[in-house]
């Protein structure tokens, strides 16, 4: 009997669907048709319509189907929380003597919960009145506080203390994370990253469970492949995990993937530590790096009033000028012409055929090039494109180490052209690999 | 040939360096990175040129030194000097804790071909032999990888582009120079009773020529603490590329553009031995340039602004093979591999707080592993709060050997 099953790739900025229908003999059939397949840009498109969109193609093509529909998920969107803070809803439960303890190692880094809402212990003071004081103390702060990281030294608290405690947030409806080797810094930042990335995970499951029914079972891809349970730090590696997996099952080391939101180089070994915006992390994930340019980079005038990318933000809303609002030139924009004939790119930018974006585009290039003040490092916009091109390939020549190295991804043509490249569509490879675990 | 391609394909070849330089047969400075604690340009150049001087480097030779004497900066720091081709080299260094005594100029692969006697008698004989040869195989692996970039290093290496790049780095310069103001500033600091370091910061142009000036005349002579000049250079430089925003386009036609004036045999311009003041030294002196630029350039400049220090507190805690640097300043604490000593419980941890700005660091000794601590800077300062304390007892700088259940307290804020 047939099944309908859906693959979807959501990404920082954009998300790509496929509805298939299931079971597929994954040893006759390496390429599967979608009966529905689409892709959105995020800041344009919300996530939901996109799923309200899938659920009406469900009731078209599987009349007769009543059960819930499996939705396999690859995402890169956690990615967004990279440039914040975290820990604005946290609240930390801790020994005296031990706040902040995990920024010490390197204070630069982002932190993971605020000073504010951290309800410190002793042992010898600890009651349930001094939790109710406290509690009232931070809920007046943060009156959404909706989660708790306890990380409490094994045989500090009595057994009765630590049901007190855990039935006191519980009876609050505050979620519990448990940080069970409280002294390991390290482990201490994955648990507060759980709790931080908790609400985007929610939220991604809010929509999925409105569009498709309360009892989907949604997996996402982690370390060891499709997972409905899992930790949420996990899903912060989910897309370079499945891409390493992709390169293994095509026969390579390594490999170079091109997308219209990141280019990273990756590779087959494993490592145990994740090195986030807010530290270390233990975590295990197949080794990556990102490219010396991202397509979301900003390309303006510096204080020498040369032409520059900007590398350390992304402009992720309102996005690049192609999507149609944005002012600001990025990279990818400079490859207007190149993304014309892009599959990805035509689906996502639907502006991109009109007459009038191409002259806003030239337009707004052509000032940069002006505000060059100084003719002798001046530096036309096709030379900058041409820069890019050869930079790239040449990074991509220097990580694989005369090794063949598998080039792919939506916009390999587009970044890599001088580079023939592997077919990879999201939506397709990730029901494919679902199919062959099952 | 744009100069944006250039410096592009330097940086690619790069990637994988926190600090190096890379300089052609001439000894000119192409690019120079510097993104470590300890700032090592100048000292990198030194290297370069007793290398060239003394072993007439050929393609493919590979050499390494760490004498703090003899253009190096401590044993632990190597710097290594590697001829890419008869017109590129590259000079990078690297910690590694496993090295505690001096390293000439050596050559470790002649050619491309392994020089065996060095390497049975620098690592094969050594007790972590095991870790020795990896760290080192790993450096040279590095250095293979580049040498295959061969469309990269014809880039790099073409006389003609070098002729480019350092006039392109020249105009960055003459335009980033004459953004700021001109004049001098002076200022100075006690590195020890009646022992003055003092430093004047000029920015002129006469006759067409912009020339930036260090001059640290009148600076107390070495007696107990001093640094080789070019530890001091390193910090210098790598200051005034910050604050004039070109660390991008830092090359020879920048630093023709510093003199640095350093008295014979003063505490900025003696070697010390083992280089146990060049951090130290490199933060005085640093903060003692930042301050001058600052105030030449400030609109409401004061004409008797006192130079305040901002002291920090950099130790060394060392567990059997587990080292660990770590530094509290006011701006930040970064304790590198810290974390490693909790998880393998060789420490136990007793407090460890970050409230404000104020941070609190205790913790025990778990095991009878032998256990040094060795604090690297002379932190104390009068009406300060910020200690550390071996078993309630202040210490001062230097080392100490710790045993189990010993207590160590750090305060700082």
């Amino acid at each position: 009997m047939s099944k309908p099953a859906i693959a979807l790739y959501l990404g920082e900025s954009y998300a790509h669907i496929g509805l298939y229908d299931t079971p597929f003999d994954t040893s006759k059939t390496k390429s599967f048709a979608a009966y529905f397949e689409k892709s959105i840009f995020l800041p344009q498109v919300s996530l939901k319509n996109l799923l309200h969109q899938t659920q009406l193609k469900i009731q078209e093509y599987f009349k007769d189907y009543t059960s819930d529909v499996p939705v396999y998920i690859v995402t890169k969107y956690f990615d967004r929380l990279k440039q914040f803070r975290l820990g604005g809803s946290i609240s930390q439960v801790i020994l005296k003597g031990f706040e902040n303890s995990y920024t010490i190692s390197d204070s630069r880094h982002l932190s993971l919960a605020a000073s504010q809402l951290i309800i410190s212990l002793d042992k010898s003071e600890f009651t349930e009145n001094f939790l109710e004081l406290e509690f009232n103390r931070i809920k007046k702060i943060n009156p959404d506080l909706n989660k708790v990281v306890i990380s409490i030294p094994e045989g500090h608290l009595t057994s009765d203390q630590i049901e007190l405690l855990n039935n006191f947030f519980t009876t609050r409806e505050i979620k519990i994370f448990n940080c069970t080797r409280a002294h390991d810094q390290a482990q201490l930042r994955k648990t507060l990253l759980n709790a931080g990335s908790e609400g985007i995970k929610e939220e991604i499951l809010s929509d999925i469970k409105e569009a498709f029914g309360k009892n989907t079972i949604v997996n996402f891809y982690c370390n060891n492949g499709f997972q409905s349970v899992f930790e949420n730090c996990e899903l912060f590696t989910s897309s370079t995990n499945f891409l390493a997996n992709f390169i293994e099952s095509s026969k390579y080391q390594h490999g170079a993937y091109f997308d219209i939101e990141s280019l990273k180089f990756i590779d087959l070994t494993k490592k145990n530590q994740w090195l986030g915006p807010w530290g270390s992390i233990p975590l295990e994930h197949r080794n990556y790096a990102d490219l010396c340019i991202n397509p979301y980079s900003e390309v303006k005038l510096n204080h020498l009033s040369i032409l520059q990318i900007e590398t350390r933000t992304q402009q992720l809303e309102p996005g690049p000028v192609v999507a149609g609002r944005a002012m600001k030139l990025l990279v990818i924009d400079l490859f207007y012409n190149e993304l014309l004939n892009n599959n990805l790119s035509k689906s996502l930018f639907t502006q991109l055929p009109q007459e009038i974006l191409k002259s806003k585009i030239q337009n707004l290039f052509s000032v940069l090039e002006k505000g060059q003040k100084n003719p002798s490092l001046f530096t036309f916009i096709h030379d900058l494109k041409k820069n890019i091109h050869s930079a790239l390939l040449n990074e991509v020549c220097s990580y694989s180490n005369s090794e063949k190295t598998l080039v792919f991804g939506p916009l390999s043509d587009v970044f890599i052209p001088a580079r023939s490249s592997q077919i990879f569509s999201w939506p397709n490879e990730i029901i494919a690999t679902a199919m062959k675990a099952q | 040939m744009n100069f944006l391609n250039y410096q592009s394909s330097i940086k690619i070849l790069l990637k994988n360096h926190n600090s190096c330089s890379l300089v052609n047969a001439d000894g000119l400075l192409l690019y120079s990175k510097d993104l470590n604690h300890e700032l090592l340009t100048t000292s990198r150049l030194v290297a370069f040129q007793i290398v060239k001087k003394y072993l007439s480097p050929k393609p493919q030779d590979f050499f390494v030194l760490n004498d703090p004497e003899n253009g190096g900066y401590q044993f632990s720091k190597l710097i290594f000097i590697f001829c890419l081709n008869s017109n590129l080299y590259l000079i990078w260094d690297e910690n590694n804790f496993y090295i505690d005594f001096k390293i000439p100029p050596t050559p470790l692969f002649e050619q491309g071909i392994k020089n065996d006697f060095v390497w049975q008698a620098l690592i094969h004989k050594n007790k972590y032999s095991t870790e020795l040869e990896n760290f080192f195989d790993f450096q040279k692996n590095n250095m293979d990888r580049i040498l295959k970039l061969n469309d990269l290093l014809n880039l790099v290496t073409s006389h003609k582009n070098q002729q480019i790049w350092l006039s392109t780095t020249n105009e960055i310069f003459s335009i980033q120079f004459s953004s700021k103001a001109h004049g001098g500033h002076e200022a100075q600091y006690p590195a020890l009773k009646n022992q003055l370091i003092k430093l004047k910061f000029s920015a002129e142009e006469k006759q067409n020529q912009k020339l930036i000036t260090l001059d640290f005349t009148h600076t107390g002579p070495a007696c107990e603490i001093h640094a080789a000049s070019h530890i001091i250079e390193s910090v210098l430089v790598k200051k005034i590329i910050d604050f004039y925003q070109i660390d991008d386009f830092f090359t020879q036609s920048v630093l023709d553009k510093i003199k640095i004036i350093l008295p014979p045999r003063s505490i900025v311009s003696k070697s010390h031995a083992t280089g146990d003041y060049n951090l130290e030294l490199q933060s005085v002196c640093s903060q003692l340039c930042e301050h001058n630029m600052k105030q030449l350039n400030s609109h409401t400049r004061k004409t008797q602004a006192v130079f305040e220090y901002a002291n920090y507190l950099n130790f060394e805690l060392s567990i059997d093979n587990c080292h660990t640097t770590n530094i509290f300043s006011t701006l930040h604490s970064q304790l590198n591999k810290f974390e490693n000593l909790i998880s393998a419980h060789f420490i136990t941890l007793t407090k460890m707080t970050r409230i404000d700005a104020t941070y609190c660091l205790n913790f025990k000794i778990n095991t009878d592993l032998p256990a040094h601590l060795n604090i690297k800077n002379n932190y104390l300062v009068e009406k300060s709060t910020n200690s550390i304390k071996l078993n309630d007892k202040i210490l001062a700088r230097g080392p100490y050997d710790l045993s189990k259940n010993d207590s160590v307290e750090i305060v700082w804020g």
